[in-house]
């Protein structure tokens, strides 16, 4: 589940404590940089949403977050050639993330039942504002306003979706034993 | 994981039966948003907007519901019972209410069943994920602040919003009912 001793900018995340200050920081400054892209007063500066959810998805999911746990909603191999393999034009690789055993698969797969109902409830709440802002008579309705409300709730939703899960196991599981 | 295998006169059994159940309530889900879009297709959820959710909720609870509870939410179900064979709550003897217990329904889940559960949740969870973040892609496609596409850009990702909605509310029942294999039939 976690890779051997993981360390974010040299601070060991064995301790259940520090991965959850990280999962703070993280959605802090993710919440920061959401605020900021719905107002938008960069412009085009970071306007791009597919620069975005690459910075996500690179950054958090496989980076920050990745860094420790494995993220398996949109998993993506790690290999490294084995050097005592390697042969004559081929390069033999090993898979840094091995399938996860039945330990590993019951914690994953609970906090993804816990991601879902998250998402869900979410999902549930945006529609329904969603209702409210769309209609004609409400006192802000114009097509920007719908469609600005639209952007402001999808994205923390796609963000969430591609990072919870990881958030949730960085959470719940308790400190881990290191040499 | 199974409350019945029963629903109305049908046999649930049968896991050819589930699946049938299962293409036919997405066919009449489906049927929403068409016909809305065969009559006054701007007008998604103008008056309806709040019937959506609680339609989907209402199939999550009663239909599929009624043969695997929704996991999403909190769908436990009692029954009262009287532990002196009387079972009518009474107004005027608080006290008595209090013998009045609630029984759960459904069996606590065993280790398997939360295996199920928490797997199925694994795989909706993926297609839930990748809707929505095809989606917010979409949005800033269709939605971004020069309007390319006017009213029908907003139109668009209002139905496209409607599957998700669908999804965070029906998912891991329509899949649990779809994968489990045939059950025996209740005696």
């Amino acid at each position: 589940m976690f890779y051997s001793e993981p360390k974010i900018l040299g601070i060991s995340m064995a301790s259940g404590r520090n991965r959850r200050r990280l999962v703070v920081a993280t959605y802090a400054f993710l919440t920061i940089v959401v605020a900021a892209l719905v107002w938008k007063p960069w412009g085009s500066v970071l306007q791009g949403p597919v620069y975005f959810l690459v910075i996500i998805f690179s950054g958090v999911s496989n980076g920050t977050f990745g860094a420790i746990v494995r993220q398996f909603t949109f998993p993506v191999r790690r290999n490294v050639i084995d050097p005592g393999l390697e042969l004559e034009g081929h390069n033999p690789t090993v898979d840094l993330d091995p399938e996860p055993d039945e330990r590993d698969t019951k914690i994953r797969d609970h906090a993804y039942f816990i991601a879902f109902r998250v998402i869900a409830a979410g999902l549930i709440m945006s529609f329904l504002i969603l209702v409210i802002v769309a209609r004609p008579d409400f006192p802000a309705h114009s097509l920007f306003t719908v469609a600005r409300c639209i952007d402001g709730l999808l994205m923390p939703l796609a963000i969430l979706a591609l990072t919870l899960p990881q958030a949730i196991i960085l959470w719940q599981q308790p400190d881990l034993i290191t040499d | 994981m199974f409350r019945s295998t029963k629903f109305w006169h049908f046999s649930m059994a049968p896991r050819r039966n589930r699946r049938v159940m299962v293409v036919a309530v997405y066919l009449a889900i489906a049927a929403m948003p068409l016909a809305q879009a065969l009559t006054h297709p701007t007008e998604l959820y103008r008056n309806v907007g709040f019937m959506v959710p609680l339609i989907l909720l209402l199939v999550a609870r009663n239909v599929f519901g009624a043969i695997v509870p929704a996991h999403t939410w909190d769908d436990r179900r009692f029954e009262m019972a009287d532990t002196r064979g009387v079972d009518i709550v009474s107004v005027t003897n608080p006290e008595r209410n209090q013998k009045i217990k609630q029984i759960p329904i459904d069996p606590e889940p065993d280790e398997r069943d939360i295996a199920v559960r928490n797997s199925i949740f694994f795989t909706a969870f993926k297609g839930i994920a990748a809707y929505s973040v095809l989606l917010w892609l979409a949005t800033t496609a269709f939605l971004n602040p020069h309007m390319p596409y006017g009213i029908y850009g907003m139109v668009i990702i209002q139905y496209a919003m409607f599957p998700l909605m669908v999804m965070a509310c029906t998912l891991p029942q329509a899949m649990i009912l779809w994968d489990e294999p045939d059950l025996p039939e209740e005696a």
